[in-house]
């Protein structure tokens, strides 16, 4: 059996064993293959898909849960949380997706409670640990689960089995919440998450796939995937002219491109608050 | 727009000795953790090659600042 699948096959017999869960579900390509596996192991009363809700997750993404969700009869469930109003979380220190995910597990927690679920799952892959997360940090608090980390399932992986299934997600690129892209120290609010959805959305139209917005306060930076750099640069008037529409009083086109955590590069500056 | 910010001139300087003349750099950003760079000559693939180069000089991130950024906005 290949390897890949005698971790599904792991994944499948642990699911079996939480005898009933309840996902944190973005309807990214991490979390849609649990969910998938998740009603197939369990059916649709032993399961439910929870997506929070707030000005840090795009309509795209919300618009890709629920169709996700529907398509595959999986029970789907939208709840709001409040962490925009936790100044802990807009503050936007390097800590800010512990005060998030604390928020998001609370309110799983009360879901699962009231639906009498056993057990709060995540999306977490076996190759996460290797970025800063310290959102992982307020799942443990909560007894959060990650079975396809606990598999040793990587994102390699995850996409090849999601192939398999025939999920529309196999190849869908990461897409990590919009407060992401706020520099760190950089209070996040309503209003540069807007900017950032609206940015990506007008880079998306000109057939770009895989990018990031970061916010700099008065500056957009736009990392674009090594495949696309050149077509970036090729195209950096254009989106100049269009994103300061959007605010922005320049926007530019970082030279290195996409890096997974990029934002993680500037902890030292936070932490120093020098250069 | 000038600037008076030592990293960019070193920047500007290590630009021209690598035969990119009259490029500008300016840092950007809420902790001027960005270098700019105006080349309007210059092929970008040459400015990505010299953006670690770039970097170490103190900024955090290195950028194309496209020409549209001097535009007057109605």
């Amino acid at each position: 059996m290949p390897v890949a699948a005698a971790k599904e096959e792991r994944l499948r017999a642990q699911l079996r064993d939480f005898r009933s869960v309840c996902v944190g579900f973005s309807g990214g390509v991490d979390s849609s293959f649990l969910a998938r596996v998740a009603v197939d192991e369990l059916g649709p009363d032993r399961m439910l898909a929870v997506t929070g809700v707030s000005p840090s997750v795009s309509a795209a993404q919300l618009s890709d849960a629920r169709t996700f969700a529907a398509a595959y009869g999986i029970p789907h469930l939208e709840v709001d949380t409040g962490e925009m109003a936790d100044p802990r979380y807009s503050r936007n220190a390097p800590d800010r997706c512990f005060y998030c995910k604390s928020e998001l597990w609370n309110r799983l927690g009360d879901v699962a409670r009231v639906r009498g679920l056993a057990v709060l799952v995540d999306g977490a892959n076996a190759d996460d640990a290797s970025d800063y997360r310290p959102g992982t940090r307020a799942g443990q608090a909560f007894g959060v689960r990650s079975p396809l980390a606990e598999a040793g399932l990587t994102k390699a992986e995850i996409r090849a089995l999601s192939r398999a299934l025939g999920l529309p997600t196999w190849d869908r690129p990461a897409a990590p919440c919009l407060a992401s892209r706020v520099v760190y120290g950089l209070s996040v609010t309503p209003g540069r998450l807007r900017q950032i959805e609206l940015a990506e959305e007008i880079i998306r139209s000109h057939g770009f796939v895989e990018f990031r917005v970061r916010h700099h306060g008065s500056v957009a930076r736009i990392e674009f995937s090594p495949a696309e750099l050149n077509a970036g640069f090729a195209s950096a008037d254009d989106l100049a002219r269009e994103l300061r529409g959007l605010g922005f009083e320049r926007v530019v086109i970082d030279l290195e491109g996409y890096r997974r955590g990029a934002l993680n590069e500037g902890l030292a500056v936070v932490a120093t608050g020098e250069l | 727009m000038t600037t008076n910010d030592e990293r960019a001139v070193r920047a500007e300087a290590l630009l021209g000795r690598h035969g990119i003349a009259g490029a500008r750099v300016v840092p950007l950003g809420a902790y001027g953790e960005i270098a700019a760079i105006r080349a309007p000559a210059a092929d970008p693939a040459d400015l990505a090659r010299l953006a670690p180069e770039i970097r170490a000089l103190g900024f955090r991130y290195v950028a194309l600042d496209p020409p549209a950024n001097d535009e007057v906005t109605p």
